[in-house]
């Protein structure tokens, strides 16, 4: 069944299609991202041409995405293709068994227009931003370089968004996965950032097999590579075979994803690539693995076993759990964000789980809730994330380092980068009224109706203990944002003026040069993420109301069932559900005036003009050093966590790098004997493929 | 307006009950101590003294106390004080007044941090630790008190049936006592802090107190007496909600709940100063175990209240 009937098909060849359409503004933006690709190669010469055109070719096909991902989701209707009908396949004719590689067939359906809108945010805010950023990399990689795999990383990811059939789907996968290789790896010199780019290369594509073989399970049995092939096919699989597929593909985007524990290629990537880059894989990349598996879950496998709803529901838990203990004892900035991206998939994985196992219980309403919760959830973290990778970016731009045990008063000295990582902050530590508050409040409000819900005691104990485990982790990430904002920005400067290497270059104290060194483009995409995190705080209640029929689609697709009143969309400025309301945009209203009462209640009384004195430091003169470091600002958990609790997640890392990185490391660098250089054994092989393949079409 | 005046009375309100609890102390100390009016004085004086600001700060030192302040304010006009009348921005539930309380304490953790000193490092590390364990806690024993109103919003849930069965409960009774241990956290009173000192080993609050002075200081004094106020108002009626009047009640039955408010209030206020008396402050380290021993408890509490919801059939 078709995932909702406003989807907007369209064929690969562009057939009489209007520009202003979410298919037209697809391919354009598409052509634009191959464009800029293909002309990397061309430009490789001239750096600084490269480097503006190339972005800005990028920023063009971005804003074509988040155009496109817009239109499909307000659902404009009359702005359809003349040439388009359901399942129109390119090269070859339709709906014959094992026609596979000649089906190439799109789709943006509003569940891949609501991440195709995040990836196009986040790829404009990132491509801009690159334009001031990559001339730092000169010494490692051309911008040339740079720029041309960004743009074909965005390519794959939107390509990837937007497939309807098996082919398109992989082929993008793997130009994703390669495109992020070659950008991850940028730092040439750096042995961590090569090491960084191996791991990640492995554990991709251990998850790309793993995928492969669940499309391909589902695939053979439903007789089509066609996502709709594969949808009525799935349906009349055995048990067993349709939870081996389940299986795999969780594994498959679950190490995409960073659930934990395959999480372990990510602390070590995201640090190693650049920033605009660690921002698009945090923000988007992470997130197609999440937007597979809800195709995995919610179309082809629906319904599944509420069993593995709850099994997503624990592994999210265990992944938060994990990752906020690890994030908490971070002193690498970067490092830091990694971690609390695994953090926020994993709720995401909560609200996953907890829609899944409503949904194939019988409780579409509660799912669609939860479910609701994840897409919200998907485009704040998107936003906010991004933004504070940028900030790190910046940060490291202007001093060399996101040590947070050497950096100190920036605040001075990179007011606007201050101003954009605080709100990053604010919103990764999910407070009101940011707008990534209001994906967390969602999250718990359905685990709060599924907990009320009429089921066996036990259950309800259980989704409430998992509450109460989400405010835990919630409190614990306050702590490492304040940590990361205040031991970063605030106060004084832990490196003296000099650097660390007597480098005046990276000096980090207050009377260097201010912002004005940053380049403008790098401070303008800041501010774009800051206005966008922002605007979906203020609106979160349109933003809610536009992905609530998703929502309400998927869930009724989970459950396997027929159609699902959906609950009226009309123009609330606050974000509704059944039982409670929340209006970020009265909040902020309330909290704005609130706070204005206090100042002029403050300056109603009149007292002296207000003075500058010395902080007390018991007499002396204040040293940097007086200050906490940010290991010892988090002393305290630490010592009550005991020695233990933080080791563990290096601990499961380690048992996940013996036991599943490095024996696929061994067989593959076995199998490398095959590749012997020479001719004559590749002919060999083809041959022999050949012959096998003749034997089975016999 | 109801909900209006409710915030305008816990704001008045709260300087006087930390004025009864600081007199009902000094008696157990055996000394006639300040009267009962001295915190109105100490915040009018404060007012009028002038604003030094420390110089290695920034705006966000400066404007920690209003954004302090502003989240006490409109997180307080969630809690139903004489009734249970709907708030002015809406009605909003324990989730969101969680967070609203985090808020502020954020603000209060990078003000500390902002000083560059030692002592408000040392306070903004200890509050954090300490917000850390009390969060799941406060969270839980909330969710215990919201099921068997069948909704998390504050106001229905002191708006409940308010049974004389659910005195028998044992989970109320044991959520209770959890809760009013987190007000004792959240408070910083003996045995966690001591709020009558400022040396090191009760910084827990006052480290980040310590380099402000003037009006500002006077509201982030009044935010701490106000969150008091509001830990034990909601002690008050979430757990033991008679006497609370439902929306369009005559002025005879405010007047009779708000005389019941405030015999609650002192009640909870001389618990509170007895208990400070009769205990001795613990180790600092020793805050999270007991912290997660709260915890346990509520989570217990929280069984009994699921079990209870099914017993009565709701």
């Amino acid at each position: 069944m078709a995932l909702l009937e406003e989807a907007s098909v369209l064929s690969a060849v562009p057939v009489q299609y209007r520009l202003w359409s979410p298919e037209g503004l697809f391919w354009s933006a598409s052509l634009a991202l191959l464009i800029g690709t293909l002309m990397a190669w061309f430009l490789r010469r001239s750096a600084s041409l490269a480097n503006g055109l190339l972005h800005t070719l990028g920023v063009l096909g971005s804003t074509g995405y988040l155009a496109a991902g817009l239109l499909a989701l307000s659902g404009v209707p009359g702005l359809r293709t003349a040439a388009t009908s359901p399942g129109h396949s390119v090269l070859g004719p339709e709906a014959t068994p094992f026609s596979s590689f000649t089906l190439w067939l799109f789709r943006i359906d509003p569940l891949a227009a609501v991440f195709l809108a995040a990836l196009g945010l986040v790829g404009a805010a990132a491509c801009i931003y690159a334009i001031g950023y990559t001339p730092a990399y000169r010494a490692h990689r051309s911008p040339a370089f740079l720029a041309g795999w960004l743009n074909l990383f965005l390519l794959g990811m939107g390509l990837l968004l937007a497939s309807d059939a098996l082919f398109p789907f992989l082929v993008a996968w793997e130009t994703m996965a390669l495109a992020s290789y070659f950008l991850v790896t940028a730092e040439l010199r750096a042995s961590q950032a090569r090491d960084a780019g191996f791991i990640y290369a492995v554990m991709t594509h251990a998850g790309a097999a793993a995928l492969t073989g669940a499309f391909l399970l589902l695939a053979v049995a439903g007789g089509s590579f066609g996502f709709e092939g594969i949808r009525a096919g799935a349906s009349s699989l055995p048990g067993p075979v349709r939870a081996a597929a389940f299986l795999l593909a969780a594994l498959g985007f679950g190490t995409k994803a960073g659930l934990a524990p395959l999480h372990v290629w990510l602390p070590r990537a995201h640090p190693a690539a650049p920033a605009h880059v660690s921002a698009l894989m945090s923000a988007v990349m992470l997130k197609t693995a999440i937007y597979g598996l809800l195709r995995f879950s919610c179309e082809f496998l629906a319904p599944v076993a509420p069993a593995w709803g709850a099994i997503l529901l624990a592994a999210g838990l265990l992944s938060m759990l994990v990752a906020v203990v690890s994030a908490l004892n971070q002193i690498h900035l970067k490092r830091l964000l990694a971690y609390s991206s695994i953090e926020n998939v994993g709720l995401l994985f909560v609200a996953l789980g907890l829609g899944l196992w409503l949904a194939t219980t019988g409780r579409p309403a509660a799912a669609a809730v939860a479910l609701l919760a994840l897409l919200v959830h998907t485009v704040n973290h998107a936003a906010f994330k991004g933004l504070l990778f940028l900030s790190a970016g910046t940060i490291w731009h202007a001093v060399h380092t996101v040590d947070l045990d050497r950096l100190g008063g920036l605040i001075h000295r990179l007011p606007v980068t201050a101003a954009c990582f605080l709100a990053g902050a604010v919103a990764a530590a999910a407070l009101p009224p940011s707008n990534g508050f209001v994906g967390e409040w969602l999250v718990l409000r359905a685990l709060w109706t599924a907990g009320a819900l009429p089921i066996p005691a036990v259950s309800r104990f259980a989704l409430l203990a998992a509450l109460a485990l989400v405010a835990l982790v919630s409190a614990l990430v306050l702590v490492t944002f304040a940590k990361a904002f205040g031991i970063g920005f605030l106060a004084l400067p832990r490196t003296p003026p000099g650097g660390p290497d007597g480098d005046p270059a990276s000096a980090v104290s207050p009377t260097a040069s201010k912002e004005h060194r940053v380049p403008k483009s790098m401070l303008a995409g800041q501010i774009m993420l800051a206005a966008a995190c922002g605007l979906l705080g203020l609106l979160a209640g349109p933003v809610a109301a536009a992905l609530r029929p998703v929502a309400d689609a998927l869930a009724a697709s989970a459950s396997g069932g027929g159609p699902f009143p959906s609950s009226s969309a009309g123009l609330d400025l606050a974000v509704t559900l059944p039982d409670g309301s929340l209006s970020p945009l009265a909040l902020s209203l309330a909290l704005g005036a609130a706070c204005g009462a206090a100042w002029l209640l403050a300056r109603s009384v009149p007292r002296p003009r207000s003075g500058r004195v010395a902080t007390w430091a018991c007499g002396g003169l204040l040293q940097p050093r007086m200050a906490y470091s940010a290991a010892g600002f988090v002393q305290p958990l630490h010592r009550a966590f005991g020695p233990r609790v933080p080791a563990w997640g290096q601990r499961l890392e380690g048992w996940v790098d013996h036991w599943v990185r490095a024996p696929l490391v061994r067989q593959a660098s076995r199998l490398h004997r095959l590749q012997a250089g020479n001719m004559q054994f590749y002919l060999l092989y083809v041959f022999g493929a050949l012959i096998v393949a003749l034997w089975f079409a016999r | 307006m109801p909900a209006l005046l409710q915030t305008v009375l816990l704001f008045a309100l709260a300087p006087l009950v930390n004025g009864v609890i600081k007199a009902a102390k000094a008696r157990w100390q055996l000394r006639l101590g300040p009267p009962i009016w001295q915190p109105y004085y100490d915040l009018a004086k404060l007012f009028r003294k002038q604003t030094l600001r420390a110089t290695p700060t920034s705006w966000v030192f400066a404007a920690a106390p209003f954004v302090c302040w502003g989240t006490a304010l409109v997180a307080a006009s969630f809690v139903p004080v004489v009734g249970t009348f709907r708030p002015l921005i809406g009605d909003y539930d324990l989730f969101t007044f969680l967070y609203l309380l985090a808020l502020g304490r954020f603000a209060l953790i990078l003000a500390g941090l902002d000083t560059g000193s030692a002592f408000g490092s040392m306070g903004a590390s200890r509050t954090a630790m300490v917000a850390a364990f009390a969060e799941p806690a406060l969270c839980t024993v909330l969710l215990a008190a919201s099921l068997p109103g069948g909704s998390p919003v504050l106001g229905q849930i002191a708006g409940r049936a308010g049974s004389a069965a659910l005195l028998l409960s044992p989970g109320l009774w044991l959520a209770a006592a959890v809760f009013l241990s987190l007000c004792i956290v959240e408070t910083g009173r003996v045995p966690f802090d001591n709020p009558d000192t400022h040396l090191e080993l009760t910084m827990i609050h006052e480290g980040i107190l310590l380099e402000y002075s003037g009006p500002r200081l006077a509201l982030l004094q009044w935010t701490g007496l106000v969150q008091q106020l509001v830990f034990l108002t909601l002690l008050a009626n979430l757990f033991f909600p008679w006497g609370l009047v439902a929306p369009g009640a005559n002025w005879v039955a405010v007047g009779l709940a708000l005389g019941l408010y405030h015999a609650k209030v002192l009640l909870l206020g001389l618990t509170l100063a007895g208990v400070e008396s009769l205990l001795g402050k613990m180790r600092l380290l020793r805050i999270p175990g007991v912290l997660t021993a709260a915890w346990a408890l509520a989570l217990i509490a929280l069984g009994f209240s699921l079990a209870g919801y099914i017993s009565e059939g709701m």
